[in-house]
């Protein structure tokens, strides 16, 4: 058997695959209902997320830190809270008294149920003035959102803290303490401890206490969300409501991106792609005025086309599932000439002088003729100098991109839109002189389009990322020189390019 | 009740639908789900995180193409997601010359059953095992494979060449115990 049938039995044997499974637990789990529509998370949402993240960060330091700070919000509630725990104070009472007029387990319940829900008012309140607290410190949180989500976490927190702030108050609340804990022994109803507690604990006035309260709620939240280590029975019974889900889902840090498929939907992809390259250019140059040009003849023969620079940024959009992409950025190029100018010329020097002079036998001169004096001086030398041509150009291209043998293989071709063209150095404009190109424009500052194609061979590294080399060619069609420039100049250019490119998404 | 109809149900919310699909497609998820978890424990977790966002993402399905096709590649989406911790594998960058197809396999191993052939592909290092799983079983692309992993498409080329390559080589080795277990036999 070949093995590319042994795979083909592989796959027809795996994909049809079916386990079995306890679906009715599995439904349980699911919790299902009715599904809410799909909401997006609005990106003003996200950055309205930001600064409630930083005025909550800085409300928990507040919060953590301030001891003083909290004080003055504890001054100023403190007759609120006092108020709350006098009007509160009579429901043990209530309670002990109804407990001592009726042994029946019903009523005890029943009293139970009150106290809890009576403690969960006062609860309220707590939570309630708190926040208010928290808010005159700049705080953020909701009274709302802490009180849905503390008041199971203060009933069980409180528990253990409570006892030793107990013991040294109230006498009186002790006995009711304990009547109430043998009420709660009696009933299925957890909760009655918690009003005894609270009040005992606004009698000693520590709203620190309340503090540390949120504190280590919180600090238990954060703890109770990471992953437990549970049997699949639990797995599989967790209940899971659907209904809420867009609102957990869409929460960054509760739940991790699923990367979920859909169908026949192509998406667009982004990167970026920095490159730098080298191209040789090839410089053509020709008299415009046909005729005797300064310097024409010099330039040709002593100027010479250095190596060019290419810099470029680039933005690539790819089409899943398309071989075909599009690339667009900005790019420098530099154009470097050198002239290498070996002069030897004559100039001819008339000045007026001597020319004839007649002398007596005894040394005496008789006559002196003064006239013109021709001569002429040779020059003969080396004079190197550069000028440089720097483009700012806006490419746009369209590429083809195909893997062979484990390469990116792509051809691509594009149009370059001159942004700006700038010239320095020296240029040779006569036979001996140069000119300053930054003084004196002898070159366009724009050149228009001009052409580029080539092959682009790529390969990835790992997690390195995917680099790619170039070989490129670009045609400039239009004459770089202006009006004042009598000679013409036109290039063509191969170069080679290095990118990168950085995956954006 | 036709797919159709359950879609449509799903999408609007309705349970019975939702409950129906579960019953229909949730052994076939859970094959999908065991052959990219650890253990069955976080396979099961891992199913009924899939059918979470199959709910959650069912308004994104447009109706072309199968159905059941885009909930296994959210169901292997899901586990490898939730596995990623777990999955923690060095892929190897490097291309290797396929030259599997070629290769001859005995013909005993056309009958092999499902366990079996877990069983064989269980040799495989992890790396080598999710790339060939996900190609050859559920028919991913490379270009799928290296978005799901966070690798490159090369990089998933030459992994399933790997695994190839070494698939064929356990099938060598066990054809080899066997031989030397029969002539073994033939001698006493």
């Amino acid at each position: 058997m070949k093995y590319s049938d042994f795979e083909k039995h592989i796959g027809t044997e795996l994909g049809g695959a079916q386990e079995a499974v306890d679906v009715n637990q599995l439904l349980a789990g699911l919790n299902l209902g009715d599904l809410p529509r799909k909401r997006k998370l609005r990106p003003f949402l996200l950055w309205l997320l930001i600064p409630m993240i930083l005025l909550g960060s800085y409300a928990t330091f507040v919060a953590m830190d301030g001891d003083q700070s909290f004080s003055f919000a504890q001054n100023e509630n403190n007759n609120q809270l006092k108020n709350d725990l006098k009007n509160n104070q009579s429901v043990p009472g209530n309670d002990n008294s109804k407990e001592n007029n009726n042994s029946s387990e019903s009523k005890q319940n029943t009293s139970n149920i009150i106290a809890a829900e009576e403690s969960k008012d006062l609860l309220n309140t707590i939570v309630t003035s708190a926040v208010s607290n928290q808010s005159e410190d700049n705080s953020t949180i909701s009274a709302n959102e802490l009180r849905d989500k503390d008041i199971a976490d203060l009933q069980i927190n409180q528990e253990t803290k409570i006892h030793s702030v107990q013991s040294e108050k109230n006498t009186t609340l002790k006995t009711s303490i304990k009547k109430e804990e043998n009420l709660s022994k009696t009933s299925t109803v957890t909760q009655p401890s918690y009003t005894d507690k609270s009040q005992s604990e606004l009698i000693a006035g520590s709203n620190k206490q309340k503090l540390s309260y949120f504190k280590s709620t919180i600090d238990n939240e954060s703890i109770s969300k990471t992953r437990p280590n549970v049997m699949l029975p639990n797995i599989l019974s967790r209940s899971i409501n659907i209904q809420g889900l867009d609102a957990k889902s869409d929460d960054l840090f509760s739940r991790m991106k699923i990367n979920c498929p859909s169908f026949n939907q192509a998406f667009w992809r982004l990167a970026l792609i920095p490159e730098v390259g080298v191209f040789s250019p090839y410089k053509t140059i020709v008299n415009k005025r046909q005729e005797d040009v300064q310097a024409f003849e010099e330039r040709q023969t002593y100027e010479e086309t250095l190596e060019g620079i290419n810099l470029g940024l680039y933005t690539m959009l790819v089409r899943d599932k398309l071989p075909i992409y599009l690339k667009a950025g900005i790019s420098y190029s530099r154009i470097s000439e050198r002239t290498d100018l070996e002069y030897n010329y004559t100039l001819p020097d008339t000045t007026i002088g001597i020319i004839s002079q007649t002398v007596s036998a005894n040394g005496d001169s008789i006559t002196t003729i003064t006239g013109p004096i021709i001569s002429e001086k040779t020059f003969t030398g080396k004079n190197r100098q550069h000028n440089y041509i720097h483009l700012f150009d806006l490419p746009v291209s369209v590429g083809y991109n195909s893997y062979i043998g484990g390469f990116d293989v792509g051809i691509e071709a594009g149009v370059k839109i001159n942004l700006m063209t700038r010239a320095t150095g020296n240029l040779l404009t006569s036979k001996s002189d140069y000119t300053n190109l930054s003084l004196n424009e002898y070159f366009k500052k724009r050149i228009g389009l001009s052409y580029f194609g080539g092959i682009m061979i790529g390969r990835n590294f790992g997690r390195l990322g995917d680099f790619y080399i170039a070989p490129r060619f670009t045609y400039y069609p239009t004459d770089f020189s202006n009006e004042i420039n009598q000679i013409s100049q036109k290039y063509v250019t191969m170069g080679l390019n290095v990118g990168y490119v950085y995956k954006l998404k | 009740m036709d797919l159709e109809r359950i879609i449509q149900g799903c999408k609007k919310g309705e349970k019975n639908c939702q409950e129906r699909l579960v019953r229909n497609y949730a052994p076939g998820l859970l094959a999908i789900c065991r052959r990219y978890s650890r253990d069955s424990e976080s396979a099961n977790d891992a199913l009924q995180e899939s059918f979470i966002n199959i709910f959650k993402y069912i308004n994104s399905y447009s109706g072309k193409g199968s159905f059941e096709g885009w909930m296994k590649r959210i169901a292997v989406n899901c586990t490898i997601t939730f596995q990623k911790k777990n999955f923690k594998v060095h892929f190897e960058p490097d291309m290797l010359h396929d030259t599997s197809q070629h290769s001859e396999v005995p013909d005993v191993y056309s009958t092999l059953g499902k366990e079996d052939i877990l069983s064989l592909l269980c040799e495989l290092p992890k790396a080598l095992y999710l790339v060939f799983n996900m190609h050859v079983v559920e028919g991913y692309s490379h270009k799928e494979i290296s978005e799901v992993l966070s690798i490159s498409e090369g990089t998933s080329r030459a992994s399933l060449s790997r695994a190839r390559a070494r698939l064929i080589e356990i099938i060598e080795e066990r054809q080899n115990k066997e031989n030397q277990r029969v002539a073994l036999l033939h001698k006493m």
